[in-house]
Formats: C-alpha cells, structure tokens, sequence
C-alpha cells in the first residue's frame, strides 16, 4: 500500500513541505527581520534630533542667505568664532540693509545645507562702493539692525519663529571703518533640534507584518492544494473522490493524458468501444455491474491504474463486483507495478492499443489524471445490490482463500484470477 | 532526487533575495532623511517696512534723548549727531535764544507719544520715517517728526519738525506694518509736483493773493498769519517811511516725501526767507521779537536790518484727478540770523 502511494502522497506533502519548511521560515525570517529593523529605527538608529551643521569663512563680512536660519527648525542656535581679537558682531537685518551695509566688500554666503553637518558656502561681493563719510556709526550703533550681538572671539546668538526670517550678518571687525577689509578666519556653528523626525520605523512595521501575514498563509493556505482550496462542494465528500483531488498534475500526466486522449478520441470516433460502454451502462441500470479489474484497481491505487496496470488486465468478466480487501495480496502486487512502471513509457503506445482492440471500458484518463468511467464506478460500488448468488460465491471464496492463505501468500495472485474465473 | 534539488535552489534563491533586502535595509538604518534643501524663492520680492514700530520708537527715543541733553545744557553744538537739515538750523536757533532768554520755547516741545509713524518699504538711501506725535501737555498742536537715513552707515537723523497747523487734516497712511511707499519730488500725476508745490508755495508766501499760483492752495494759517504780520510791519513802516521787503525761496533738495494711501504725497521742505528792514529818516533798525534780539545778540544796529528765517511747511498736494487744492498741513517758522547791514 505504502509503495502504491508514494508518488502521489510525495507530491501532495512536497507542496507542504516546501510551503512549510522553506517559504514559512523565510517569510518569518524576514517579519523578523523587518520588525527587528522597525525597533531599531525607532530607538538606537532612530535620525538624530540634534543637527550641527558648520561653516568656514575667511571674509570680514559673512551673510546668511534668506531662510537658511529656519531651514531645519524654527529654533536655531548660531555659534560664532573668530580668530581674531577684533569685535565680533552678529546681526539681523533686512537683506537690502545688509547688502546696502557691506556695499563693494567682497563677503561669504552660507547658502544651504551641503549636508547634516556642514553649511555650503559661495564667494560673492556685493554690488555698489565703500563710502566712508563723517558721522558713519559701526555695525553695533546702527538703527537698521532689529538685533545686534557683540563679543571677542565667539558670540552666540539664538533665533526663533518670530525673527528667523531675517539673514544674518557676521563682521569680524566690527569696530573698523567701512573701508576696511581686514579678514580673518570665522567659524559658523549652527544648532537646530529637529521637531518633526522622518519616521522610518512604522514602514518596517508594516512590512514585517505584511511578512508575518505571508508566513501565516504559506504555512496554511498556500500549503494546501489549490483544487483542495477551490473545492468544497459535494464531489470531494467521497473518499474515493477526495483521493482523486489529490491527484497532482505531473509533466507525466499532462504528456500521457494528451497522448491517452489522442487515442481515446481516435478510438471514439471509430466507434471501437462506444457499443460497448453503451451495453455496460445498460447493465449498470440492471443491477447487475460488470466491474473491470483494471477499474477496481484504478479506484484502489489512482495513480497506478493511468501507469499500466489498467492496459494488462484486460479480461473483463462480467457479473456482480465484490471488492474483498483481504483477498488482494498487496506485496505481489506493488511487485508487479513497480516492474511495470518501470517499463511504463515504452509499454504505453501499445498498451493503449491493446485496450482499444480489447474493447475495454478503461477511458485513458484525462489531464486531471482522472476518467468519467473511475467516477462512476465510485459511485456503484456504494450502491451495488448483492445478491444471494454473490454471497454464496463469496463465502465459498473466502472459505478457499482461507486454506489457499495457509499455504503461502504469494498463491494470493492466483486466487485473485481464481474469483474472476469463478465469476 | 529533483525534488531535493529544485528545493535547495529554490531555498537558495530566496535566501540570497532575503539577504540582499536585508543588505538593502541596512543601508537605510541609522539614516538621518534627505538634508533640507533652500527654497528656490528665498530673494522674496515682497515689500518688507524697513523698521519695525520698535525699531521707529528706539530711534525716536535715542533723537529726543539727545534733544533733551542738548536742551538742558542750551547747547546747540550736540545737535548734530542727532539733527540735521532745516531740524537743525531752527533747533540751534531754539538753543541760541534759549540761552539770551533763559529758557527754550514752548514751540520746540516733542511729545514723545505718537499717533502714527509712517515707515517706508523703499530700499536705498536715503530713507525718511515720518512720524506725527500727539499734542503737547499744554494743548499745542501736533508735531510731524521726518527722521532721515542718509546711508546705510549712518543712523537716522532728525531732519524736520512741523507743527501741524490747527484743523489741518492730515491723509491717511499706510500702517507701519505694511509700509507706505516715499514719494519722489517729480511725482507726476499730482496738483503740481512736490519740488514745484514748494516753489509755488514760496511764491504765494511772497505775494499772497496776488502771486500767480495763489488758486494752487488752499487757505492756512501759516500764509494768513505771515500776510497779517507783514500788513502790520508794513503799516509801521510807512508811518516811518521805511520800507520793508521779505524774500521767499525754497530750499534745492531739502525736501521729503511720503506717499498717502489716496496717492497724493505728503511733501515736508525747507523754505528760506529773508526779511529786510530798512528804517526811514536816518533811525536805525532793531529786532523786532524777543528772538530776533536774543539772534542779534550786541551787534550795533544800523538802518537797516535782515533777518533770515528757516521755514519749514508740510503741503499736501492730492492727485491731480483729485479736483482739491494743495493744502499746507504744518509750519514751522523760525529767525535763525540776524544782522544789520
């Protein structure tokens, strides 16, 4: 029994399997993963809040350009330092009053953000010419600047909603006429707390669930058959029937049930086995069921009855099916089908001839592997109505097989063609 | 057998496609997201005021700090870091008085509350803020304040005061949120430009009711007093037979401007006048005011005897489609030398 079926229960197992034991744990493994990553965005990998971000100038004058001081956040903390002695001033003013202020000086823009932590910068002089006139007032006395800050060597000026709109402007020398041109090295730092961080956690989360989902049905609903997932109907009630669903489609089974139809429709349209199914279905409707050999085994063994066995066992007898599990002797006959199966491919063509010309009832099965006349036998063998003769002849058969099983089991063979012969 | 081996590729291909997104995952942790990019309009075209209100009152208050210093002390040479145009010459005029009489006039009193200040939204130099105060603690009419920028490397300075003449009307401005816009003294579309308002306001000072652009303005208290003062020296002149003769001529570019909300401009300048005596029958000319005097100091009288004033005016002149006279809003006249010829 356990030979007769592997093929078909390896196939049915092998989707399983690999549903199960590959697909599933990949799929785990990476909701894992995903989720791990997810946990980790949002805690140790998660963006840092705290951007420092530098620049490096070498001109007296350094102007932030419009909008760069709310870049990142509203709130910025700007940090000056100079390598000289001289005033260091930091002041807000309009654009127009600080280009109207360094008018003909060469200066350094800060443009933007070149990345997290440095400030881009650009060359550029501004238009006009240096007017030195009495009365002129510094950087720090002058009514145009809505904030001013003064220190040696490093100032520190903060900037909110309120007044980051205005551009800075860094003087070096503050104290210095306007002529002057003197430079020296300047070091911006500017310092923002970032308020609305990308978040790249709740993505992973969702695609490890996602995974976790895909883990969950591959290991139940993709692990199972699509026929068997398809159909729920009354035709998989039968056991014979759910036997059938299970019957996986094979390169073998397509090559073969394309050939078998080939000749099956060759043969239906010769006419050569249409009579006689005709006369079998009359029988049928008599009660009195002619069960081909090959028929019963095809119902037993599925698979094996497309593979051979159903082509040798050619005599049919007619007369009431008595199917006697106890009389079949399923070493000789698992024996005899691996024999066959190994002869299977070459054995086919003829085979199928050989049916044709026998005028049997076995229909080569089709792609599902499955034939209408299996089917129906399914059904008769619910319904068969025994008759006193059959269980006379059943009892006397029993009775011999009883004496016949003393002797040896390989005498089984034998007593399988005695019944046919009997009947 | 194929089975085992189609299973293994198959584990192993999905292996390697679940390492590389790992690999490609890794490459995302610890990312910091895109570096904010500079928007593309950061050179904003948008009209911004060129001070804000505090900025106006720090200014404001830093002017009449300085005026008050000045003032205590009676002297003038501490104006000039503060004051500047026709501001300037009439202040010294105030202090040089106020040193002779002992104390200033109540004319030079600055409320330092205001109604409304007008902020320019112009760029370049130079600038002017105007600013009206409100009435003085003993009842005299506002002062319009002009504060002038001349350049970026100079603070504001206050460059006129203008009593505003009683019942005048002043236009409406813009709010300094907003700003308004200055004027220019070529405007077009006007009664007359702001340079030829002055220069016909002159005239009309000069001859009254019979200068040519007489129709121009509309009636003031500034013309109409300055026409009754001059009819009574005249009376006093004939008796003595004596002749008197005042020039008026507006001074070139002490002008500023400052666009209404209707359109006209408010045009504040500076208009010099002298004012010539001569006395008949060999007498000698003397001052004829308690300013005039403290101006004249010890100087020896002569026949003769010219006084230059500095006045100030501040003339609405409306759009032409208007169909209204150019009316003068303030004035401020002050003797700022004395001397016999």
């Amino acid at each position: 029994m356990v030979g007769v079926m592997t093929d078909k229960e390896r196939k049915n197992p092998r989707r399983a399997t690999i549903m199960r034991g590959v697909v599933t744990p990949i799929f785990g493994l990476l909701a894992v993963t995903f989720i791990a990553l997810g946990l980790l965005n949002a805690t140790e990998w998660k963006p840092n809040a705290q951007v420092e971000a530098t620049a490096v100038s070498d001109t007296r004058y350094t102007v932030t350009d419009p909008g760069l001081l709310s870049l990142v956040d509203d709130d910025v903390t700007v940090d000056v330092s100079s390598s000289a002695s001289t005033k260091l001033c930091v002041v807000s003013g309009l654009s127009r009053d600080i280009a109207g202020w360094i008018a003909g000086h060469d200066y350094t823009r800060l443009t933007g953000l070149s990345s997290w932590s440095s400030i881009s910068t650009a060359a550029a002089k501004a238009t006009g010419s240096v007017q030195s006139q009495d009365g002129d007032v510094t950087l720090e006395q002058s009514d145009m600047w809505a904030a001013v800050t003064c220190g040696t060597g490093s100032v520190s000026v903060k900037r909110t909603a309120d007044d980051n709109a205005l551009p800075l402007l860094i003087d070096t020398n503050a104290d210095a006429a306007a002529d002057n041109n003197d430079s020296a090295k300047l070091t911006v730092t500017m310092h923002w707390t970032r308020s609305t961080l990308p978040d790249y956690a709740t993505p992973l989360y969702f695609i490890g669930g996602m995974c976790a989902l895909a883990a969950v049905l591959s290991a139940s609903l993709f692990a199972m058959h699509p026929s068997k997932r398809r159909k729920k109907g009354a035709d998989v009630e039968t056991p014979a029937a759910r036997v059938r669903e299970e019957i996986e489609i094979t390169i073998p089974h397509l090559v073969f049930g394309a050939v078998g139809s080939f000749f099956g429709a060759i043969a239906s349209m010769l006419h050569l086995g249409g009579a006689k199914r005709h006369r079998r279905h009359a029988r049928r409707a008599a009660g009195t069921t002619p069960q081909p050999e090959d028929t019963r085994l095809d119902n037993a063994t599925g698979v094996a009855a497309t593979t051979g066995v159903g082509g040798v066992a050619s005599s049919v007898a007619p007369g009431p099916v008595v199917v006697d599990v106890g009389a079949r002797n399923l070493v000789a006959e698992q024996a005899a089908q691996a024999s066959e199966q190994a002869t299977d491919q070459t054995a086919e063509p003829e085979r199928t001839e050989e049916a044709s010309a026998a005028e049997t009832t076995v229909e080569e099965p089709d792609a599902a592997g499955r034939t209408a006349e299996k089917r129906e036998s399914a059904d008769e063998e619910a319904t068969t109505v025994i008759t006193p003769e059959d269980f006379a002849a059943y009892f006397a058969r029993v009775a011999a097989e009883e004496a016949a099983s003393k002797s040896g089991a390989d005498d089984a063979g034998d007593d399988h063609a005695n019944d046919e012969g009997k009947e | 057998m194929s089975i085992n081996r189609n299973s293994t590729r198959n584990f192993a291909v999905r292996a390697l496609a679940a390492l590389a997104a790992i690999a490609a995952l890794g490459g995302m942790a610890g990312c910091d997201g895109p570096v904010p990019k500079m928007a593309a309009s950061a050179t904003s075209t948008a009209k911004t005021p060129d001070l804000n209100v505090d900025q106006e009152a720090k200014i404001r208050a830093d002017i009449l700090d300085a005026l008050k210093q000045a003032d205590d002390a009676k002297d003038p040479s501490k104006l000039a870091e503060v004051v500047e145009g026709p501001a300037l010459a009439v202040r010294t005029s105030q202090l040089t008085t106020a040193q002779a009489t002992g104390s200033i006039t109540k004319y030079a009193t600055i409320p330092s509350d205001i109604e409304q200040t007008v902020i320019p939204t112009d760029t370049g130099w130079p600038r002017s803020v105007f600013t009206i105060t409100t009435t003085t603690e003993d009842r005299q009419t506002q002062r319009l304040l002009v504060m002038n920028q001349s350049s970026a490397h100079q603070n504001y300075k206050l460059w006129g005061v203008v009593r505003l003449l009683a019942g005048a009307q002043l236009p409406k401005f813009a709010v300094p949120k907003i700003g308004a816009s200055m004027g220019h003294a070529d405007d077009e579309g006007l009664v007359a430009t702001p340079a030829d308002a002055v220069a016909h306001y002159a005239d009309v000072l000069a001859n009254g009711t019979n200068s040519q652009y007489a129709s121009e303005f509309a009636d003031d208290d500034f013309r109409s007093t300055i026409a009754t003062t001059t009819a009574t020296v005249q009376q006093g002149m004939e008796a003595n037979r004596g002749t008197q003769t005042q020039t008026f001529s507006a001074e070139p570019d002490a002008i500023s401007i400052m666009r209404s909300s209707d359109g006209g401009d408010l045009v504040v300048a500076q208009i010099n006048s002298e004012w010539t005596r001569q006395a008949g029958e060999g007498r000698e000319s003397l001052p004829a005011s308690a300013d005039e005097t403290a101006l004249f100091g010890g100087a020896t009288a002569t026949s003769t005897l010219k006084v230059t004033y500095v006045n100030v005016v501040a003339l609405y002149v409306p759009q032409a489609s208007s169909g209204a006279k150019i009316q003068a809003v303030g004035a401020e006249r002050q003797p700022v030398k004395v001397e016999a010829l």
